[in-house]
Formats: structure tokens, sequence, C-alpha cells
């Protein structure tokens, strides 16, 4: 059975995190660090590796070896980096407006509770102000964002 | 101890086999016939369009629907333990076992259901309660695009579980990364290259299509009952992975996911005899085709590309916001809330908005502090978290529904009167797809998309070929803002043969043209380009037929149903020799599928006057 990147990734990774499932949201490792995340995923032809009517195989060995480690990889996890990862752009977006649906499906993946999502949002916009205020904003690359990103967004959805 | 083993064995044995043998010859002859039983083996006359040997338990199964069944439903029965319940036959084609149990008793057969982890979390934990086609606008940058695309998605009810999140099946060619162009194309057309069904989750392709290809999407979701969408469900899960042959014109993402619904809607989507079948045709036949007696569709829904959106904000801005942007994007080290003081909150969110996107659809993300426009998208940004959160109302709306267009394929026949020859007929046959008068929903205004598209000319005494275009694209952009760096670079190529000059039917030529050059778009409807080119005109390999050009191109879109168009070119061949060729056409659209179009052609040899009448189908 052929599955693209992505779906490889995800199908090994969501399933694993099964066993995890009843740890806390910004425990255990970093997806962009520890999983090897950006390193795989991460190249200039773009992990929508889908376009238009092809399908792109860049093999899945490549992916299953950068994203060792299952059981310490929860599947929400790498599932929340992965979509940072492909929507970065659209979520700083979101973000700035304090709503939008890749917002909304980022909180979803990372199973925040309706009730607590206004004051994650709220917290998750003034730290994301302040990073594309840095510097260094237009010069980091994109993974880098993107963990960035990540880690405000646990950080505000474990103090909620 | 032997006789226990081989006791064992035989059970066994009788086991697998005593469910095809539970199953009467009538109900065998009636389910392996039916065409049920022949979508699901995906079968096309008297064989399958599948080619991975693990789709089939017989080893005749691809060409033998019959010992397919007979083998499937010993496969079914199989209770052996396994090591992964996932590879149960059950379990790996539910769509053949959900079907086949509304056929016959299975549990009268010893076929014990079985409990399928992954096919269950791919369908049932997931709330599965409609499917959606969706219909990915036409691309010029890349040939395997021209045509659009189609990708299903599976929609869920459960509410934690947003859209983007949603399961999307794509069908596409398996190609190689950076393979070589004219590789691509070849193996593309012949068959080349091994084609399957994938999932991804939705995110993906809406940022692909919508984020980086700048292609709207239209959602179609269809109004099918649980039951169907369950063997649907069943037969996407045992289709994922099995290899098909790729056929860009025919045996393509539009044929097969045409088939793919033909499972479960009794209405023809396709035709496996046609020689081209394009994306918009299957959404046609969709949204005209009834289900249980209603409507297949149960709603439209318009996903907006980013240019669509930077597009339609603008135009919703007011004089003064317009204005305000403009100074904004010409002195962009202004940026800031200053600027905005005059408008209300809603207002200056309009305009940050429109900026944000304005910036985000030119910069070059890769290019960082070399992009100045980088720099331009963070400053906008920064606008916006400055002020407080909640979106500016904005509405994204569109007409250009696909299914709404005309059929793709054209033929005509032309009345020609010349003032050099004899006056002639013309019939033209364009397979596909859309020239600048009748591009329409799902095309890109302005330009132009054909292949294999022929004309012949003919009097009482003789046939002969007035034009050939094997390939011929005008890529037209047509962008609407004004502002600086909204490109409006364009390009055409034009290979195959013609007639040298008009009033001519025996100097047949080849023609090789292409061209870059830009549009100027101040308008919705009215685009004047202009372009500098090369090309080659000539029936013999010299030189001497090598020419550069300059040519202009304008398009009127004056109303629903009437366009004019016209396209001056001057040539100079490098004998020093000059030619034009000047094209005035203009098109009148009695309904959607029939019109007539008046032209007027010149060159420094002869003038044309023709009247045509056209029909699409």
């Amino acid at each position: 059975m052929k599955f693209s990147v992505i779906a490889t990734m995800l199908a090994t990774l969501l399933a694993a995190g099964s066993a995890n499932a009843a740890k806390e949201v910004g425990s255990g490792p970093n997806p962009f660090s520890d999983c090897g995340i950006g390193a795989a995923l991460f190249s200039e032809n773009k992990v929508l590796a889908v376009t238009s009517n092809v399908i792109w195989d860049v093999g899945s060995t490549a992916v299953t070896s950068a994203t060792a480690s299952p059981e310490t990889c929860s599947g929400k996890k790498v599932e929340a980096a992965v979509f940072i990862l492909n929507s970065y752009d659209n979520l700083i977006e979101d973000t700035a407006r304090g709503e939008g649906e890749h917002l909304t499906a980022l909180l979803n993946i990372l199973e925040v509770e309706q009730s607590a999502q206004y004051e994650v949002l709220k917290t998750i916009r003034s730290q994301v102000a302040e990073q594309v205020a840095t510097e260094n904003f237009t010069t980091a690359d994109k993974t880098e964002k993107s963990q960035m990103f990540y880690l405000a967004v646990v950080n505000a959805v474990k103090t909620a | 101890m032997k006789n226990i083993f081989l006791l064992i064995c035989i059970l066994f044995i009788c086991k697998s086999t005593y469910a095809a043998h539970s199953i009467s010859e009538a109900d065998i002859e009636r389910i392996s016939k039916s065409d049920t039983w022949l979508k699901l083996l995906v079968y096309d006359g008297e064989e399958s369009f599948i080619t991975s040997r693990e789709f089939f338990f017989a080893t005749d199964g691809n060409k033998n629907p019959t010992s397919e069944l007979i083998a499937t439903l010993n496969a079914f029965s199989n209770s052996n333990t396994l090591q992964d319940i996932d590879d149960h036959p059950q379990c790996k084609f539910p769509g053949r076992y959900a079907w086949l149990k509304t056929q016959i008793n299975l549990q009268s057969m010893s076929i014990e259901e079985q409990i399928c982890p992954s096919f269950n979390s791919f369908s049932k934990d997931q709330h599965i309660d409609s499917v959606s086609l969706i219909f990915a606008t036409g691309f010029l940058g890349n040939p395997a695009s021209y045509y659009g695309h189609l990708l299903v998605k599976l929609n869920t009810t459960d509410s934690k579980i947003n859209d983007l999140q949603n399961t999307a099946i794509n069908f596409g060619a398996d190609v190689p990364i950076n393979e070589n162009m004219a590789l691509y194309i070849l193996k593309g057309i012949t068959g080349g290259y091994d084609s399957s069904f994938t999932q991804q989750q939705y995110f993906l392709h809406a940022g692909n299509y919508g984020e980086s290809e700048l292609r709207d999407l239209w959602e179609y979701e269809l109004d099918l009952e649980p039951k169907d969408i369950e063997i649907l469900l069943g037969h996407i899960w045992e289709l994922l992975g099995a290899d098909y042959n790729y056929y860009f014109f025919n045996r393509n993402c539009a044929f097969h996911m045409g088939q793919l619904f033909q499972l479960v809607i009794q209405e023809k989507l396709t035709d496996s005899s046609r020689l081209w079948v394009t994306p918009q045709a299957i959404m046609q036949n969709l949204a005209n085709s009834t289900y249980k007696e209603k409507s297949l569709i149960k709603s439209i829904k318009y996903h907006p590309s980013r240019q669509s959106r930077l597009y339609q904000r603008f135009t919703m801005l007011t004089q003064k916001q317009k204005l305000v942007l403009s100074n904004l994007v010409n002195s962009p080290d202004t940026i800031n809330l200053l600027s905005l003081e005059q408008f209300s909150l809603e207002q200056q969110l309009q305009v940050i908005d429109t900026l944000i996107d304005y910036f985000q659809f030119l910069r070059k993300a890769d290019k960082g502090e070399s992009d100045l426009n980088n720099k331009y998208y963070k400053q906008a940004l920064m606008l916006r978290y400055k002020l407080p959160p909640g979106a500016s109302s904005a509405s994204f709306v569109s007409e250009q529904r696909p299914h709404l267009g005309r059929k793709p394929s054209l033929s005509s026949i032309q009345f020609i009167k010349s003032n050099r020859s004899v006056n002639f007929g013309k019939l033209q046959l364009r397979p596909a797809y859309y020239d600048a008068l009748d591009a329409q929903e799902g095309h890109v205004a302005y330009s132009s998309l054909s292949m294999a598209e022929i004309n012949l000319g003919f009097t009482p005494y003789k046939v002969f070929l007035k034009d050939l275009s094997l390939l011929k694209i005008e890529s037209i952009r047509a962008n609407l803002t004004g502002l600086p760096g909204d490109q409006n670079y364009s390009w055409y190529i034009d290979v195959g043969a013609t007639q040298a000059y008009l009033g001519c039917a025996d100097c047949s030529a080849t023609k090789i043209s292409s061209g870059i050059g830009y549009a100027f778009q101040s308008r919705i409807d009215f685009n004047i380009s202009g372009f500098v080119g090369a090309g080659y005109m000539g029936r013999n390999i010299s030189s001497e037929n090598a020419y550069i050009s300059t040519r202009l191109m304008s398009t009127w879109y004056i109303n629903d149903k009437i366009a004019i168009n016209l396209d001056k070119e001057f040539r100079h061949f490098q004998t020093s020799e000059k030619t034009h060729l000047i094209k005035l056409t203009t098109r009148y659209a009695w309904d959607t599928n029939t019109e007539m179009r008046f032209s007027l052609a010149n060159d420094s040899v002869a003038t044309e006057i023709g009247v045509s009448l056209g029909w699409y189908w």
C-alpha cells in the first residue's frame, strides 16, 4: 500500500500516539527538535507534495527514520507540528485577527476545550505578536518560526 | 499424530471452501454479473483497470468476476488468527464486504464479521456523514493542472474536528521528483506512470491549491444516504494504494473519480469510450444527476484562493480606502496606524487585511531580507496585532460555478469569403478546452488552452488543412488591483501547422510561435496584452523561415453573451520580409452550448470575412 509522505508519517505516529493519550500537552519531547519533523518535512519543494494530479513519493524510509521513537513523539503533538509547518502563514494571520479556521483546527488538534479557547487565544496572540516583532522574523527559516509558534501554543494551552 | 494433523488440515481447507460451496449457483450468477460487483472490481468491459495483483484473490480475478467472487467469499471466511487483524480480507476489502452482506446471508456461510481497527479509524470513528467532490480551477503553470483537478473530501459531524482536518482523497500519477519535463509529458500521455488513490488531511490540499498555486476550490457536497456512504467509504479504503495505469487524456483523475461515484450513483458520470475526460465535465454531469429522485448536490461552497481573496477585498474597499492603500503600497515605509486614523476600526481592519493579502501574494518567503515585500508583510502583520482581535467583515463570493459552464469540446462550421480565392467552408474540431472569447467558469479569463485543435477548409473540389494547433496556450494574467508588483506577465505558445497566408489553400507550413509580454487590466471586463516573440513558419527547414514578432491581443467581455477579440501580429523574417496578421472576432452565445462568431482577418496577401455556427459537447 502506497502512501504520501504526510499520510505515512501521520498514520504511523498518530497510531503510536494512542499510547501517550494520557500525557499532558507540553510534556515530553518537542516534535520539531526531538521527533525530527523539521528535517524530515522541510524541503525546497515542500511538504505540500501533492500538486495537482501528481503524487510525489519522497520515500517513506527517510520519514520513518527521522521520526523515530514513536513512543515518545505523540501523534497529537506531531500532528500539531505538521499542521503548523504547513499552515504557518495562515496561522499567524488568523492569530493576528484572533480567529480563523486554521487556528480553530490547531486548537482542535490539541484538544483545547471550547470554553478554554478564548483565554488560550489571548495568550497565544500576545506571544506571537512579540515573535513577529522580533528583528530576525523576516530572516528566520520556516521550521524555526513554526517551532516558536508551536511552543507559544503549547505554553498557552498548559497555562490555561 | 500425523493423522490428527492431516484431519485438522482437511477441516481447515473444508472450512475455507465451505463458504463458496454454501452459496447457490443462481446467487453466484446474479452477484458476479451485477453492475455493483463489477464496479467494486473496477471493471471496464472484460477486465479491471486495477493492475496490482494484491487487489484480487483469484489468479484471474482481474478478468473473471465469478472466480473473484468465489475467492472473495472464501477469503472472507478465513478464521485464522492473524498477527494484524487489519490484514484480514474483510478489513482490506470492506467495500466488497459491506455490499455482499446486502446480497446474501454471510453468516449462514459461516463468515463471521471482523472488527477492523484501521478501517474503523478511517470511517466510523470519524463520524463521516457526507462526502464532497471538490473542483480545483485550472492552472496554466503546470501541464498536469491545465484542465483543473478533482478531490474527494470526507466530512465529519464531529464538532471537535475542523473542516481542514477532514480526510481528503486524491487520485494522481506517481511521478518521480525532478522528472524531466519532456519525459513527464510523454509518459503522462502514453501511460508510462502508475497512479492510485491516496489519502491526506484536507489542509494540505487547501494550502497547496489556495495559497501556493492560487487556485480557487469549489466544493460540491453530495446528498448521499448513509448506506451508500458506507459502501463508498469501504470502496475508497480498498482502492487506496491499488495501482492503475495513468493516461492524461482519458484515464485521469476526472475519469476515475467519476467511476468511483458511479458505484453509488445510478446515472453515468463518465464513459470509458471517450477519448478525453475533463474534471469540469464530471462536475457538470454530477450537477445534472439525480439521486433517489432528488438533486444529488446538497450544497456548493466556494473556497477562494489567496489571490481571489485579495481581489475581492480590494474591490470591496471604498475609493478613500483604495487611495490610502495605494499610498501605503507605494510608500510602504509609511505603514502605520496614523495613516489609517481617519477610518473607523472596521475600515482600518479592511485596509490592513487587504495589505496582508497583498504582500503575502507578492512576497517570496524564501528570499528573506532580499525581498522587501517580506519586510512589508511583517509590518502589515504587526499593524494588525496592534489592533484588537476580530475579523474584518468580508464575504467572498463568486458566480463562476464550474458546473454552470458550457461543455468542454467545440465543433463549428464556418463560411468564409476571401478577396483572393474562392469562398470556402471550414470545419473546426476543438476537443478541449477554451479560447479568450469563450473562457468561462473554471477557465482562466482572457486566456486560451487547446490541444489537437483542427480546422479543415473545404470547397466543392478539395479539402485542405486550414490550421492545426497541437498545443496552443495563451496565458494572460488579469490582475485587478493595479498595485505595484501585482504582476501581469503573460506568455503564449502555438505549435502545429497552418496555411502560410490567408486566401491560400496549398501553402501549408509548420508553425511554431511563442512570446512573452505583459497584460494591462484596468477593468474587470477588458484586457489588453502586448508581447514580443519569435517563431517559425515554413514548409521546409530553413533559417529563412524564422522570425521575430510583436503582438497585441485584446479581449472585451461586453456582457454574458457578447465578447470581442482583436489579435494583431507583426512578423519580421530573417529574409527581411515583413508580414502582419490581424484578426477581429466577435462571439455571440445563443445559449450555454451554442454560439455564432463573426470574423475578419487580414494579412499582407488577403482579407477573409467569416461567419460560423458552433456547438459545445
